[in-house]
């Protein structure tokens, strides 16, 4: 497992010294929340919630960070493929786990420090978070950021070019993030729409964390709803993360 | 399989499939060789020849259609961690992360290799200062110049002690000088037992080993030592150019009983005995741009095997 670590560590360590990837990934999820927040506050009142548009947006824009965190650390995969280090990494003697635990550890660290930083914002859409929420939410951002890693992964190790990539994030990733309730709420939504977004997975990991926001730690347990897409999060993410692995069994060569 | 032999290749074939219309493109087919451990062999073609597609193979990171390799005894494809444990690979692009120093990449590799931290400090100091690198240490990778570069894929490579390097084309892209200083580096490892395998398309890099591998359409039509090839080819090879070789070429032989042969328009002929250039200069001087005697080179060797110049119109990938 110490290749994991080293592999995650360089992940980390690539982010922090990108000062431009830094400084976009944190101030994205603000600007997107402060401008749409903003923009749709007067117009547009989510249905059935008593919240304003700002704050139901504030734990969509959570999702999307993790969304977006997990898509640009994976797509370095591509270029360390084409650049020559996957190849390095893929002759060491390393066992394949490794090699994917690290990519999806690393990625989902840094959507960790992202969120980390964008919670801190909270009060400014009226959300209050105590402690122990902040804890259970962290926590949800680990599982749903490995969930997201894992699918980046997938594609990922699947593509030569960034570009193949970018199209499928275009037409794949981004309207799961869409249509996950982040944007407007399932309710809402006319019938097709509703039960396109109840088989997108990503929904149960936005009802985990939406719920997470307002209900108290210890009773979140007691909430048939939350417990229901905890489980259902959980299965995508342990789902995303096996056929991430059996992706790299599956083409071994560089 | 050689006694001798620490790496064993029997009977290697492997095809790429074709995609769309592009029909399939046997890169290996069947090649047989034996490397004994400590010697420095080069694999010798242009690209297209099957010499990457081998050392792919050879470093576990691609699966051959058919064939066995035993690498120490252990067979490659039922345990290839074993081998990666005892291989050092210098591919073509570099496998260094730009965005860290020489020391970071170093530790990593150490790691990877599951090395302790205190055997990597030692070893890594010890690599970094015979190979010249010691004052940049602390640098990242991205500022370093290609050959520069280069001898920190080679110092990595060497960390971890293994029994054979394997180095792909290492001096693609490097001026003549870094080219020169890089197989220095590599020249001083000869003394320590390590197992050399390189590919290259460089004649001066491959006279420099101790055997020679040529390769051509995924065949391996010969491995000698390079003086050894050479003679096998005649004593000396000479070389005319002239406006019309293919007459030459036919008068030549019937009269003073030369036999050569045409490649890109200039005649070659390996001369087996004392050949008098007297009566050559005498009878077609006036038809001769220009003639050259010369030992037989490994191009000269190339020729022979393949029909082909190794040199022409091949650009390094």
């Amino acid at each position: 497992m110490t290749a994991a670590w080293v592999l995650a560590r360089r992940e980390l360590v690539r982010f922090l010294r990108q000062p431009t990837r830094l400084f976009g990934s944190l101030a994205q999820p603000l600007m997107f929340w402060l401008f749409m927040g903003s923009g749709f506050a007067d117009s547009f009142a989510p249905a059935g919630q008593s919240k304003d548009y700002g704050e139901f947006f504030y734990p969509g824009i959570v999702l999307m960070l993790l969304l977006f965190a997990a898509i640009f650390s994976t797509i370095t995969l591509i270029e360390d493929r084409t650049a020559g280090f996957l190849q390095g990494v893929l002759v060491a003697p390393v066992s394949r786990l490794s090699i994917v635990l690290g990519k999806i550890a690393g990625g989902t660290a840094i959507a960790l420090i992202q969120a980390g930083i964008f919670l801190l914002f909270a009060p400014l859409a009226g959300i209050s978070i105590g402690l122990s929420n902040f804890v259970v939410i962290i926590a949800l951002c680990i599982i749903i950021g490995l969930g997201f890693t894992g699918l980046g992964f997938i594609v990922a190790w699947a593509m030569d070019t960034t570009a193949g990539y970018h199209a499928i994030m275009s037409v794949v990733f981004i309207p799961m993030w869409l249509l996950s309730g982040a944007l407007f709420p399932i309710e809402g939504a006319a019938t097709w729409l509703e039960w396109v977004m109840r088989f997108n997975p990503v929904t149960y990991s936005m009802i985990a964390l939406r719920t997470a926001f307002y209900t108290a730690p210890s009773a979140l347990m007691a909430n048939a709803e939350f417990v229901l897409a905890l489980s259902l999060t959980v299965g995508w993410t342990v789902l995303t993360v096996t056929l991430s692995l059996l992706m790299v069994r599956w083409r071994s060569d560089v | 399989m050689d006694p001798q032999a620490f790496i064993g290749i029997s009977r290697l074939s492997h095809t790429y499939p074709g995609k769309g219309k592009s029909p399939d493109r046997a890169a290996l087919v069947d090649v047989d060789l034996n490397i004994r451990a400590g010697e420095m062999l080069a694999l010798l073609g242009p690209n297209g020849s099957g010499k990457s597609t081998l050392l792919r193979v050879l470093t576990t990171a691609l699966k051959p259609d058919a064939g066995q390799i035993l690498f120490g005894g252990i067979d490659l494809a039922v345990d290839p961690r074993a081998v990666r444990r005892q291989l050092g690979v210098v591919f073509q692009k570099p496998a260094l992360d730009r965005k860290m120093s020489v020391v970071e990449n170093m530790r990593a590799a150490g790691q990877l290799y599951g090395m302790r931290a205190n055997a990597i400090e030692t070893r890594m100091r010890e690599l970094l200062a015979d190979l010249g690198l010691a004052d940049r240490a602390g640098e990242k990778v991205e500022f370093l110049s290609g050959g520069l570069a280069r001898r920190v894929e080679l110092a990595k490579a060497l960390l971890p002690q293994p029994s054979v390097l394997v180095l792909d084309e290492p001096t693609t892209g490097l001026d003549p000088i870094s080219r020169q200083e890089f197989w220095q580096q590599v020249a001083t490892l000869r003394g320590e037992g390590t197992t050399v395998i390189v590919t290259t398309h460089l004649l001066d890099e491959a006279e420099v080993c101790d055997r020679v591998a040529i390769m051509h359409q995924g065949k391996l039509l010969a491995c000698a030592p390079p003086q050894e090839l050479q003679r096998a080819i005649g004593k000396q090879m000479l070389t005319l150019e002239c406006d019309e070789p293919v007459s030459l070429l036919n008068e030549l032989e019937s009269e003073l009983g030369l036999k050569g042969h045409l490649v890109e328009q200039s005649l070659r002929f390996p001369l087996e005995e004392a050949f008098s250039i007297d009566r050559l200069l005498e009878r077609f001087s006036s038809r001769i741009r220009r003639l050259s005697l010369a030992h037989p080179s490994l191009d000269d060797v190339f020729v022979k095997f393949t029909g082909e110049r190794l040199a022409a119109g091949q650009e390094a990938s």
